[in-house]
């Protein structure tokens, strides 16, 4: 059966950084360049955020959530 | 430090160049690379002929006078005396250099610092490229299409030329590219990787101009980093 070859590098699958085959043991993720990565992984989230939020509220579970938190608020 | 060697011998040309060509051109062919000759030119006089011979080493131009195969071609060919000098090497340029030079620039200003007004530069307005990635593409505008898809794709997009060959109106040259994939590419979409890419370039230079270019790269090892073919198991050591 025919199997790809391997590329010379692979990007890590913790940070994304490229690492030349043989060397993912003598890798060490930057802690800046894993979070990069992960917010970037989580872009389209985070950027759809504040929309959700919205319409979260607008829902029959939000507006329940509004009315008991402000019930709360007033003791 | 390089030396010019100038060898003059007088006599018929003709004759002098056809005996030249069948006892001392063979063995000079094969046994000046072994003592770092670097260029050997032949010119016609009217009274003989002059041989021009670069090295790289006055020791080796020596140690290729010494050698016992020369020494029997020269016997052979049964020349006059020559006239002799030496001279040392300041510089020496030559067009492929700066064809050299332009491999470097368009890695260097375009790929790397993205300076895309340098493609007018550098590129011939009959200039003909094919890439696996891209197929064919023609001209300045051609070539900017291509450069302008993939650093879309990959904004901090570097590339460094590893070796180079020239020889006549053409060079080879192997390259590597690095870039982060935040941009779309090939309808792929951004997975903020880091990639690392090699790939060889054949160019052929024309008035300073590269008119042709030939390039091959890790097409489907870009595709396996960004996830969009799987990667194979590492070769076995």
């Amino acid at each position: 059966m025919l199997s790809l070859p391997s590329p010379r590098h692979m990007p890590c699958e913790h940070c994304g950084a490229s690492v030349e085959r043989g060397g993912e043991a003598g890798h060490q993720c930057e802690d800046e360049r894993r979070l990069e990565y992960r917010v970037f992984a989580l872009r389209d989230e985070i950027e759809s955020f504040d929309e959700n939020w919205t319409a979260w509220l607008q829902s029959p579970e939000g507006l329940f959530e509004l009315f008991y938190a402000e019930r709360t608020r007033r003791g | 430090m390089a030396v010019l060697s100038v060898m003059k011998i007088e006599g018929d040309p003709d004759e002098l160049i056809a005996r030249l060509q069948t006892t001392i051109d063979p063995v000079a062919a094969r046994k000046g690379p072994q003592y770092g000759g670097i260029s050997s030119t032949v010119v016609r006089l009217d009274d003989g002929i002059k041989i021009f011979n670069l090295w790289q080493t006055e020791e080796g131009r020596h140690q290729m006078a010494a050698d016992p195969e020369i020494q029997a071609a020269l016997r052979t060919a049964g020349f006059p005396e020559p006239s002799f000098t030496g001279y040392e090497v300041v510089w020496t340029r030559s067009a492929i250099d700066g064809a050299k030079a332009l491999a470097h620039r368009i890695a260097d200003e375009i790929w790397t610092q993205h300076k895309l007004e340098v493609i007018d530069e550098v590129i011939a307005s009959d200039f003909v490229g094919t890439s696996p990635t891209d197929g064919e593409f023609r001209g300045p505008a051609g070539f900017r299409q291509l450069v302008e898809r993939y650093i879309s794709a990959f904004p901090n997009a570097t590339m460094q030329v590893t070796e180079i060959v020239g020889e006549g109106d053409m060079i080879a040259a192997h390259w590597t590219a690095t870039g982060t994939h935040t941009g779309e590419l090939m309808g792929i979409a951004p997975t903020g990787r880091d990639v690392t890419v090699e790939g060889t370039q054949f160019d052929r230079i024309r008035d300073g101009k590269i008119v042709e270019s030939h390039g091959l790269f890790d097409a489907l090892g870009l595709l396996q980093q960004i996830g969009a073919v799987p990667a194979g198991a590492p070769a076995p050591a």
